[in-house]
């Protein structure tokens, strides 16, 4: 049985990452780098709006690193306070890192570079000072004096470093870590913005469509990111049950796990349909507020028995 | 022969509507050409008008401002000539209007602090105010109040020679050199408004900082031998 084989994702951190690694472990797949990165299973919204910025709201250089050791790498990361261009120094030092990276073969990862989103910077030109880089948006030519004054005017450039050995095993146990984690702790530091992961995002989000105050546009890029995601996540699971090197009670959990997450997937994608990016629909239209939190409740439900089998696996493990 | 001066003349045309078609694209050297081709008559123009060289090279200087700001709104290219002729003649009006008849030795004079029509985002009737106040209201240090003086001196002179690039790098530089207070009572204007003012300017002064940074770096990585481009195949990436 081969792996599931998916070439785009609404979460742009994973793709970027995945356009870094892939570069050092040639046989890696989106699914994967989803997965062993906790990305498949993330969920965060701001509980007042359900505002567009809450897929790309936490703590990068914690939450990849993680990942990242999952996937066997060390990584070197700056970056600057949120909204705070770099200064030149910061700049340099940055421009050096992704330098680096690209002379050992390896594209960097940085954040807003032609939209807020993450992409690859895959070449370099120190004549013209530009950067060739990639993001959703385009493929070209950045500015080396752009990087970190994109849309938002911040700086975040990550680069793999080293290379770790680790087992499958221990892959998937560094997995379900970050997804219990994800899903019960909340993961921001301070109380505002209201953001809010894991199960209690479900609660958020349920909470705003009631109060009637969603934005449009960004309850349908959440809808879209978190819908993504749990896709990602059953295709996942659904590799690692087919993994020999993992024992049977923890493949047969797998399967249960993946199928879990297709469901909560079809639920999600109800409210895809309902409020499609970038229109959004009208999420805070009475009757469409009330069938989107039956929604949300059906989904909650089974992320919450889902991460219980995730718990369950990770002593099957030991 | 007037045949050949005839086609001459109709190439010059050409060539001036290609010009003021770049220029309204942005391209600052079709703008920088039209205005060295236009700049003389004006002055000329400006001069017997307003019978005073000083007070018409002010107009023309501040007209030039005012073109670029207002390239974008030319709709007719072949009327540029009008057009800047138009502005040179409002900038003129403007500057009588404020101050009425003023002498060689004060072309600002219509910018007091008493008056209100103040351009306080034009850094030349800074530089001029600043000037006067270091005059009026000497520095208790003799010798700080000679750099203070010189400063300006040579702001001001050489910021007729830059190019607007370089103007933007002293601009900055001289919004450093002073206290928001201090231009504010100059112009007795809110402080607010200066605040936004250092800030515009500040934030034009940074990117100059970034860009002799980058090319600093980009110097020394060459110096130390390292690579000067590379690019990967990016095929892999989704």
């Amino acid at each position: 049985m081969g792996k599931s084989v998916m070439t785009e994702s609404w979460s742009s951190a994973a793709t970027a990452l995945y356009g870094a690694c892939v570069y050092v472990k040639e046989k890696l797949s989106l699914v994967e780098v989803m997965g062993y990165t906790g990305h498949a299973f993330r969920i965060n919204i701001h509980a007042d709006t359900v505002d567009v910025a809450g897929p790309t709201a936490y703590d990068w250089e914690k939450f990849f690193t993680k990942g990242l050791m999952n996937l066997g790498f060390t990584c070197k990361a700056i970056r600057t306070k949120d909204f705070i261009p770099p200064t030149p120094e910061e700049l340099t030092k940055a421009i050096s890192l992704v330098q680096d990276s690209i002379d050992k073969g390896i594209p960097a990862v940085a954040w807003d570079m032609f939209i807020p989103e993450f992409g690859n910077i895959y070449g370099y030109d120190d004549d013209k000072k530009v950067f060739m880089a990639k993001d959703p948006k385009a493929d070209g030519h950045l500015q080396y004096e752009k990087l970190g004054r994109g849309e938002i005017h911040e700086l975040f450039v990550l680069t793999i470093d080293k290379q770790l050995e680790v087992t499958e095993t221990e892959m998937l146990k560094g997995a379900l870590e970050l997804a219990v984690d994800h899903a019960y702790n909340r993961e921001h530091e301070f109380p505002n913005p209201p953001f809010e992961n894991g199960i209690k995002g479900y609660e958020a989000w349920i909470h705003a469509f009631q109060k009637q105050k969603v934005s449009d546009f960004g309850n349908a890029y959440n809808a879209a990111v978190v819908h993504d995601a749990r896709k990602f996540a059953a295709l996942f699971f659904e590799d690692i049950s087919h993994k020999e090197s993992i024992n049977d009670d923890v493949r047969h959990l797998a399967k249960q796990t993946s199928q879990k997450y297709g469901e909560i997937a079809e639920h999600l994608n109800q409210l895809v349909r309902m409020f499609p990016f970038p229109q959004g629909g009208n999420p805070n239209d009475p009757l469409e507020a009330k069938r989107a939190i039956e929604i949300l409740y059906d989904a909650k439900g089974k992320e919450e028995q889902v991460i219980k089998i995730l718990e369950e696996m990770l002593t099957k493990l030991d | 022969m007037i045949s050949g001066l005839d086609s001459e003349i109709e190439n010059e045309a050409l060539m001036e509507k290609e010009l003021v078609e770049r220029a309204k694209r942005n391209d600052k050297d079709a703008f920088g050409e039209l205005i060295r081709r236009h700049r003389a008559k004006a002055c000329r123009w400006a001069q017997k008008w307003t019978k005073d060289p000083f007070l018409a090279e002010d107009i023309v200087q501040d007209a030039l401002l005012n073109a670029f700001l207002q390239i974008h709104s030319l709709v007719d290219s072949e009327k540029f000539n009008a057009w800047f002729y138009r502005i040179v003649a409002n900038q003129g009006y403007m500057k009588l209007r404020r101050g009425g008849h003023f002498g060689k030795e004060e072309p600002f004079s219509s910018l007091s602090p008493r008056q209100k029509q103040l351009d306080w985002s034009n850094i030349d009737h800074i530089l001029f105010h600043l000037t006067k106040t270091v005059d009026t209201t000497p520095s208790t240090n003799p010798i700080d109040q000679v750099i203070r003086k010189e400063t300006i001196k040579g702001i001001t002179l050489m910021l007729q020679c830059l190019t607007e690039k370089e103007r933007r790098i002293f601009e900055g530089y001289f919004f450093e050199q002073l206290s928001p207070t201090e231009i504010a009572n100059m112009f007795q204007t809110k402080v607010s408004n200066v605040y936004n003012l250092l800030s515009r300017s500040k934030n034009k002064i940074r990117m100059e900082r970034i860009r002799i940074c980058i090319g600093e770096y980009v110097k020394t990585r060459k110096e130390k031998g390292l690579p000067t481009k590379r690019v990967l195949d990016h095929s892999k990436l989704l």
